[in-house]
Parts: C-alpha cells; structure tokens; sequence
C-alpha cells in the first residue's frame, strides 16, 4: 500500500466541449460527438469526434500555432486551466518542484504535405518545425516551458494507456519525494488522415458512416469498432501534505495505481482480460482496498468486439459482481492517450459530484457482458471510491483508484 | 533595389503565420522583441522555398535578433532579389 496523493485541479479539452464544465456537462447530456469530418471527405472512414479550430486557437493564444502540433496545444490549454483550478500561480511556485507527465500515444502523423516534400526530395522547403512540432515529448516540453515547471519532466507512450500510465508514473514521482507537484495527463489527435486510414485498415475502426452519432457504442450488441477522436485531460496532484498545508480544495485522492502486460499478441487483448485483470487488483491492494470497496468502475470501453468481451471478464475476475460501469467513448469517442487522461478527470468529477455520466448509444446491451452499465441518463450514487481502467494494443493496461478526501 | 512586394508579403507572414500583434509589428522592432528566434528565421526562408520557389542560404549576413524588422526584411527581399536575378539570367 502507497500513501495517496492530492487531485487538486482539472483540465480538459475534448470534442464538444473545451474545459471541464462544458465537457462534463456533454458527457452528462449522453450526446455523441461523433460527426462527418471534413478532413477526412472522401476516405473509408470519413467521421470522428473533432474539436473545431476555431475554439483552440481563441484558448491558445498568439504565436504557438506555427510550431505545435494539436496534440501539443490541447495539452497546454488543458494544463493551464488544472493549474489555475488548483489556485496555484506559476509566477509565485518553487518551479523546480513542480514536474510534467503528459502521456502521447504517437505523434508525426499529421504532415503528408511534409512526407511528399520528402518524397520529391525538396528539403529546403520542409518546415524547420516539424521536430519541435510533432515529437511525443514536446507536449511535456512545451507545458513545462509554458508554466514554468523545471521539476521532473516525463512522456509517457503506452498507447492507448498513454495518458493513464502518466498519471500513475506521476504518483510514483510524489511517492519519491522528487517532486511536490505534478501537472499530468495525456493528449493525442489521432483524428487525421494517416490515423483514419491506419486503423481502419487494421479493422479497429466503426465504419458505421450512415449514422456517425450512433458508432461509437460501448458494450452495446451492435459496435463495430472504435470512433477516432482527440483532446487532453490534465490533474494537478500534489503531495498530500503539500496540498493541506496550502489550505487547497481536494477534488479526491489517487490512492493507488497498477500496470500490467498482457504478453499475449501485438494489438489483440488477452482473451480474458487476464492483463487487466492483474493491473486492477494490484491498483486496489495498492490503495489498501478491497475489490468490495470499489463503487463506481470508469471503463476503457472502447466499442471494439474483442476489448468490450475481455474487459467485461475482467471485471468479472476482480469483482464477482463489478460495481455500476460506465464508458465515456460513447460521447467522445476514442482520443488516444487524451481518452484515458480525460477519463481520469471524469472519474474524480464522479466521486467531487457523486454521479456516473450514462454511456452513450447503449440501446441494447451485448448479452455475452454482464455488467450493469450505466445508460439512459446520469444516476446518482453513494461514491467512496472509483477505479478507472485503460487497456492498450501491445498488451498495456493501467489501472488507477481514486478515493473520496 | 528592395522588392516591395515581398516584404509585404513577409510583413504578412509575421501578422498571420506567427500570428505576432499587429501593434508589435513596427519597423524599429528588433527580432528578438518579435521573438523570431533561428528556429523562426529558417521557417521563414522554407516558406519562401517552399511557395515562392526562392532558396536562399540558410545564414544571410547582417541578420539577427538585434536586426530592427525594417532592416531584416530588406535583407531577405535583397537577397531573394539577387537569387531571382540569378535564375532568371541563368535561364536566359
């Protein structure tokens, strides 16, 4: 068992919704995001849960658009606003104990104007920005410049657990005592051509393009994949001391966290969630819980046949009977590493407000998952503690076990 | 001769592409004021290579963060002036 650590502030940025009232309020309607992507006119998969321009550009502020990348802008709008909720001013702090981690799944993938300039061998007319722009750890780089933070500085790169493993590795550094402050999270846009085309192709991706809003479908009877998305999900954890002796608000407690590996195949989850399954208790034993003290699992649920069917049975191994689920991909579809750290900020909001958002599109639930799935509309419970869990291609799982303060 | 057009059009860059306030922009700023930095300059000259067709040497005398943007501008149009007159005799 680990000493817990303080949430004390939240960002995000997702589709539909830029920072964490309107996102919260989206996920609470049950409205999906999913919708036809201009970007994408003409490909097999021509939807995805899109954050527009125009809305990222106003929060950003001048003179960062020419060299950052989306994923890179989403992380420093998410941060900055986590970093003003928990009241701490970056022009007052001991920046040498504040850390980054922000969790990036792939990046490069935005540029074929780029590739072809490669490819016709003009490389005098390449961007000079194009590493400053695109590599994972600049999203880290690029918060710790913009707040000022020269404590540790981390990416995180587990695939779809990109932003989940952040947070766990950012507890890891407050448990050292290497830090008293961690902005952590994820951010990805894997909603542009290159993603569209990959994972389509590889059969990841819904191809229901008649009707986008109705794709994305956690544990319903008729996904068919998953839906591409992007944003950011950033958390303020500090030392719990450190957070009680600034008189701080405390949304929750991370009190423990777990990774496991599958070891089974490159992209498809062990079969019965046995990777999971491992993560999961040792996130709740690591918290000095017990299995029966969870209250409210926020699901990975990506959508995919084969992930909704071995999620399920882990949850089955771990809990006998699991606690009410819920999945926000239904909503927001699948960003990546911005998925799983949005998913974070989702989990404390449930134990801050003591409410389970509802998952979208569950209209009739696959008969082989056995779970009670929160649909419909929000509902209302007694929340003490919550899990959420994230499983990646490449066998990553990660979970993390938030608790009331 | 400095080619008006095309500092026009590298004014326009600072406004739209590095997105710099259009009250900073004056011409006694220096680049460094603008935070057009060595990673800034050298997108300025892809740009030029890329959508003008003018390559230019990646290092141009006379240009640098102490350069007011109304000398630095010049620099660029004269040099892209001289390499367009290389062309163009080269192709005659």
């Amino acid at each position: 068992m680990s000493s817990s650590v303080a949430v004390t502030g939240l960002g995000v940025v997702a589709p539909g919704g830029i920072g964490v009232k309107e996102a919260w309020e989206r996920l609470l309607s049950g409205v999906p995001t999913a919708a036809r992507d201009p970007e994408l006119e003409g490909m097999p998969v021509d939807f995805s849960c899109r954050i527009e321009d125009e809305a990222i550009a106003a929060r950003l502020g001048r003179g960062l658009r020419w060299r950052t990348d989306r994923f890179i802008q989403f992380a420093l709008v998410a941060a900055r606003e986590a970093v003003a909720d928990a009241a701490l001013h970056p022009e007052e702090w001991d920046g040498e104990r504040v850390g980054v981690v922000i969790g990036v799944g792939g990046s490069a993938m935005a540029h074929p104007g780029e590739y072809t300039k490669l490819a016709e061998g003009r490389f005098g007319a390449m961007t000079p920005s194009l590493v400053a722009r695109s590599q994972p750890g600049m999203a880290a780089g690029e918060v710790s410049i913009d707040l000022g933070a020269r404590g540790p500085i981390l990416t995180t790169s587990t695939n779809c657990t990109s932003g989940a493993s952040g947070i766990a590795m950012a507890k890891l550094l407050l448990d050292s005592g290497a830090c008293d402050v961690v902005v952590v999270g994820g951010a990805e846009s894997a909603r542009n051509a290159w993603g569209s085309a990959a994972f389509w192709r590889m059969g990841a991706l819904s191809t229901r393009g008649d009707d986008p809003a109705a794709a994305s479908r956690p544990f319903d009877a008729d996904r068919d994949g998953f839906v591409l998305s992007e944003g950011a999900g950033v958390l303020v954890l500090e030392r719990e001391e450190h957070a009680r002796a600034r008189h701080a608000r405390v949304y929750a407690l991370l009190a423990g966290q777990a990774l496991a590996g599958d070891a089974h195949h490159c992209v498809a989850p062990e079969p019965e969630g046995a990777g999971a399954a491992r993560a999961l208790r040792a996130a709740i034993a690591d918290a000095g819980l017990s299995p029966a003290e969870i209250d409210h699992v926020n699901a990975h649920g990506t959508s995919t046949t084969l992930n909704d069917l071995a999620e399920h049975l882990a949850l089955r191994a771990v809990f006998g009977t699991p606690p009410p689920v819920t999945a926000n991909k239904g909503v927001f579809g699948h960003a990546i590493a911005g998925g799983s750290a949005m998913e974070a900020v989702f989990s404390v909001l449930s134990l801050h407000q003591q409410v389970i958002p509802p998952t979208a599109n569950l209209v009739r639930q696959d008969p082989e998952i056995d779970l009670d799935v929160v649909a419909g509309g929000p509902r209302r419970a007694v929340l003490r503690s919550v899990v959420s869990n994230s499983v990646g291609f490449g066998g990553h799982n990660v979970a993390l076990v938030f608790t009331a303060p | 001769m400095t080619d008006q057009p095309l500092v026009a059009r590298l004014e326009a860059l600072l406004r739209d592409h590095f997105e710099i306030a259009p009250e900073a922009l004056r011409p006694d700023a220096t680049f460094r004021e603008l935070e057009i930095d060595s990673l800034a300059m050298a997108e300025i000259l892809a740009i030029l290579e890329d959508e003008d067709g003018i390559t230019l040497p990646p290092t141009l005398p006379g240009l640098g963060g102490d350069t007011t943007m109304a000398d630095g501008l010049r620099i660029i149009a004269e040099a892209a002036a001289q390499t367009r007159g290389e062309t163009a005799g080269a192709a005659r």
